[in-house]
């Protein structure tokens, strides 16, 4: 006779402004959850050329919130998923993700959406779908939520050291010298992706 | 059906939240603290026209992260091996 972990909720986490958002609300909801884990699942597939400091970024939150993280290399996040919910997480049925509307593919998604035909089959959970860019920031900002020190050297969308640069909105050039403003200094959602390469 | 033919069976059992020593877990020490740290900010007239929305944003978020919680349950359960022999 044991205990055993009845996890059907997991969380997928890459360290990025918005799942933070999501991370923290999360969190604050499972105070009132009557049965908690000891750690919470999760899930991330980096990309394949992640960034250090997200790494380390990603390596301090998830001992400092509890996260149960599991990683995938796959290059294919359908087979990452697939990988994780035939392992680990056999019991997991939801996965809260922290998609924005203006994320590419976000603009037709809902609060819950089944994954679509031909992938591994869950409910994804879209809980922060419609804040806005210059609402996350305000958030994380006025609650003073540590965040991951590239938004602060432009950057306002993470992927890959191989397709993202500093926002060229944020970029300001001081007697020769080229520096970048901060990401929560961005207020345009559509501005939010130029540093990104597709 | 005798001992060694004993068979294995399994139930469900909603159990207390396991503590450390008797006390809450670091998990739910860390929930407590940000549910105190939000749902303050929530309580609080708004200085900004964006912190406002941002407080119409969280209760939106919250709302749903409830109703995930509640279709897709978290916790710790017993199992229970039966030997009916």
């Amino acid at each position: 006779m044991g205990y055993f972990r009845l996890d059907t909720l997991s969380l997928s986490y890459n360290g990025g402004k918005d799942c933070l958002v999501l991370l923290i609300l999360y969190l604050a909801c499972l105070d009132s959850h009557p049965n908690l884990p000891t750690s919470l699942s999760s899930i991330l597939i980096p990309p394949p050329h992640p960034f250090p400091a997200v790494d380390t970024f990603v390596d301090s939150t998830s001992a400092q919130y509890h996260l149960s993280l599991s990683r995938y290399s796959s290059p294919s996040m359908k087979d990452a998923f697939r990988e994780y919910l035939d392992g680990t997480g056999k019991n997991i049925k939801a996965i809260l993700v922290g998609t924005r509307r203006t994320d590419p593919h976000g603009g037709k998604l809902g609060p819950f959406d089944m994954t679509d035909r031909g992938w591994p089959q869950f409910m994804r959970v879209h809980p922060v779908l419609d804040w806005r860019y210059a609402e996350v920031w305000a958030f994380l900002r006025h609650l003073d939520i540590p965040y991951c020190e590239l938004y602060d050297q432009g950057y306002t969308s993470l992927g890959g050291t191989n397709d993202t640069h500093p926002n060229p909105s944020l970029r300001v050039e001081e007697d020769g010298v080229v520096r970048y403003r901060p990401a929560y200094e961005l207020v345009e959602d559509a501005e939010e992706r130029l540093g990104r390469d597709w | 059906m005798t001992g060694t033919e004993a068979y294995v069976a399994s139930r469900d059992v909603t159990l207390p939240e396991p503590t450390e020593n008797g006390t809450p877990s670091p998990l739910r020490a860390l929930c407590s603290k940000l549910h105190e740290q939000v749902f303050a900010f929530l309580g609080k007239e708004a200085e900004t026209e964006i912190l406002s929305k941002v407080q119409a944003r969280c209760r939106h978020t919250v709302e749903i992260i409830n109703e995930a919680l509640k279709r897709y349950p978290y916790g710790w359960a017993l199992s229970t091996e039966l030997n009916t022999g």
